[in-house]
């Protein structure tokens, strides 16, 4: 179920870049060709920022694509890395914590005060405020999900989960 | 408790969870979001918890919120999605093909091939890592069976996708403009001529090599067909035609370097679609990476903008700048003790990490100074860029390890890439001792 949410909010953060893309080079295309732009581009743009940046969070927890430094941990022992990993699931959790409450009570505020972005469309802020919760609130879910199985290896010592876990994480250690 | 031994702490923990394996987002956030809240809480004295909430809140919340809310920033996921499509479609190997036949008369003509198809591909999808991925699988393979050194082979590709960073577009740049304040455009403009200057760099230290060491590059004899060549330069008509949106387009006043990101990535999408080597599954992919790296960025850039909130409460970087003002430290030291740091740092740290924790210290020293932060910018990347192939860490150089095939071991092709690390030191010198070389496009741009 978790796993269903998780791609449908990976599908409308693909949809909000390809929109937000498609925008922009509308804008270029009218003002040069018509002297126009979009009506209230800059804000639509925004608000679909939001929506491409915070809904696939879950998403990319799951598939452990954080960006990772592997430098000590690598030299762990096969145990210290299992605690290592329950570890940063831990903090991680506790960190998201602050960022899911601010991100409700914003969301709430935007919702109940009938707050507005200023522009001809006028165009309310809850729906960005709304991404931004959904975002977080699925990511402390997965989160939650991971650490539970983090901490349920380190215990037993289950090595493969290790291999399952990193395995896949390697490709983690990239970006410039 | 001081304020600066708060913020002393705080980084000192930020670094030990990030070298524990704790995702860079997380370390930079998490811990900033703690401290923030303990000097909230200790700010009178004593210790007050319901004072502290709603500041560390609204500061965790505006910082994450802001940052992503953004219109310029918008070009992060587009320039990731031409960097995908491109990818997809073949646009980044095609520079390499048509060097591969424009110079395969040249003694090295393959490795100096590489180095051109290396710094086209790693500079449309501004990922050296994927480059060094990528190209590894098909450069360094061609190279050994032509019998080329393994060392040479190996190097060039390592050293190539480092020219990303500096060649328009660059991630790297991006988060640097975010932290700064610049314009991403100047800065764009300003990682040409540097980026160029590294790439003839390269092409030099092949040729030296070659010249001292003919073995190690044996020459093509093979013969060429009629018409090969006119073919090959044409076929890579869209790389070049992408590179002139993003550079023509921002450096003619035509778009912002926003608007060149979505043109770009609009366009390299009809360019495959039209000719039939972007299919809808290739595009969902594309869509899909795309989103997964966007949301792994823009995180560790929030990570950051909070660590940054909470160096400026604990006025870290203000006595650091006392330190070194009070050191007398002239600018060619202050160099040289960045470089070590960076130096230092890219031995377990990966770019983006090393940037986001070092310039929160580094722009309020570098503006006391009253240096150019575009000048400064073209030489943190160039750090950047040398830390990705310098021992032991040296990420490229551990991907193509583990992509060549026969296997050659990373002490060989961290020999190979020695040679170009000097010549990356004598360019690294060059940008800092002439900024001309930096702000010469940026000041020109329209």
């Amino acid at each position: 179920m978790l796993k269903k949410i998780e791609q449908g909010a990976l599908l409308a953060a693909g949809l909000c870049i390809v929109a937000l893309g498609l925008m922009i080079t509308l804008t270029v295309v009218t003002r040069n060709l018509f002297g126009w732009g979009v009506t209230d581009d800059v804000v639509i743009v925004r608000e679909l920022m939001v929506g491409a940046v915070f809904l696939p969070l879950a998403y990319v927890t799951a598939d452990y694509s954080h960006i990772t430094i592997e430098f000590l941990f690598k030299r762990l022992s096969r145990h210290g890395k299992l605690w290592m990993l329950a570890m940063g699931s831990l903090i991680s959790l506790l960190i998201l914590l602050p960022l899911v409450f601010s991100a409700w009570q914003g969301f709430a505020h935007a919702a109940t005060s009938g707050a507005y972005f200023f522009g001809e469309l006028e165009l309310p802020e809850w729906p960005g405020r709304f991404a931004f919760f959904a975002g977080a609130a699925l990511f402390f879910i997965r989160l939650s999900i991971i650490l539970v199985a983090d901490f349920r290896a380190a215990i037993v010592g289950n090595t493969e989960y290790l291999v399952q876990r990193t395995g896949t994480e390697h490709k983690i250690v990239k970006e410039d | 408790m001081d304020p600066l031994i708060l913020g002393l702490l705080g980084f000192v923990c930020a670094l030990l969870l990030l070298l524990l394996r704790v995702p860079i987002a997380f370390s930079l956030a998490g811990v900033s979001s703690v401290f923030i809240f303990l000097f909230f809480a200790m700010r009178h004295g004593g210790f007050d918890m319901a004072a502290a909430v709603a500041p560390t809140l609204s500061m965790v919340s505006s910082n994450t919120f802001d940052l992503v809310h953004s219109y310029d920033l918008s070009m992060i996921p587009l320039f990731v999605l031409l960097g995908h499509i491109a990818y997809h479609t073949g646009v980044t190997t095609d520079i390499y093909h048509a060097a591969r036949v424009w110079l395969k008369r040249l003694p090295g003509g393959v490795a100096m091939a590489s180095v051109f198809g290396c710094g086209g591909f790693s500079a449309i999808t501004g990922s050296s890592i994927a480059c060094a991925s990528a190209m590894g699988k098909i450069c360094v393979p061609e190279m050994l069976r032509m019998g080329y050194d393994k060392r040479l082979a190996t190097s060039t590709v390592a050293v190539g996708g480092t020219l990303g960073s500096l060649i328009p577009p660059s991630v790297l740049f991006i988060v640097y403009g975010i932290f700064t304040e610049m314009s991403v455009s100047r800065l764009f403009m300003a990682g040409v001529i540097p980026g160029l200057l590294s790439l003839a760099g390269f092409l030099v230290v092949i040729y030296i090599w070659v010249k001292r060491n003919p073995q190690a590059a044996p020459v093509d004899d093979s013969i060429l067909v009629k018409g090969e060549r006119r073919q090959a330069a044409i076929r890579c008509w869209p790389a070049l035609l992408l590179f002139t949106i993003i550079v023509g387009g921002i450096y003619g006043g035509l778009f912002t370097a926003t608007e060149a990101a979505a043109v770009s990535a609009f366009s390299v999408i009809i360019i495959g679609s039209l000719q039939k080597r972007l299919n809808w599954q290739q595009f969902i992919q594309s869509i899909k990476e795309t989103c997964t790296q966007t949301t792994s960025i823009f995180f560790i850039a929030a990570g950051a903008k909070i660590f940054v909130g909470f160096v400026a409460l604990t006025d870290m970087a203000p006595a650091l700048v006392g330190l070194v003002e009070g050191a007398d430290v002239s600018l060619w030291q202050l160099m040289v003790m960045i470089a070590a740091v960076y130096f230092l740092l890219g031995m377990f740290l990966d770019p983006l990490g090393i940037m986001v924790l070092t310039l929160p210290f580094l722009i309020p020293m570098v503006d006391g100074y009253g240096l150019d932060l575009i000048w400064f910018g073209v030489v943190i990347i160039k750090l950047l860029e040398i830390s990705l192939i310098t021992p032991p860490v040296g990420l490229n150089v551990f991907v193509i390890a583990s992509v060549t095939k026969p296997s050659v071991a990373v002490y060989d092709i961290f020999m190979g890439v020695a040679r170009f690390l000097v010549m990356d030191i004598v360019v690294l010198i060059a940008i800092i001792a002439f900024p001309i070389l930096s702000l010469l496009l940026p000041n020109l741009m329209m």
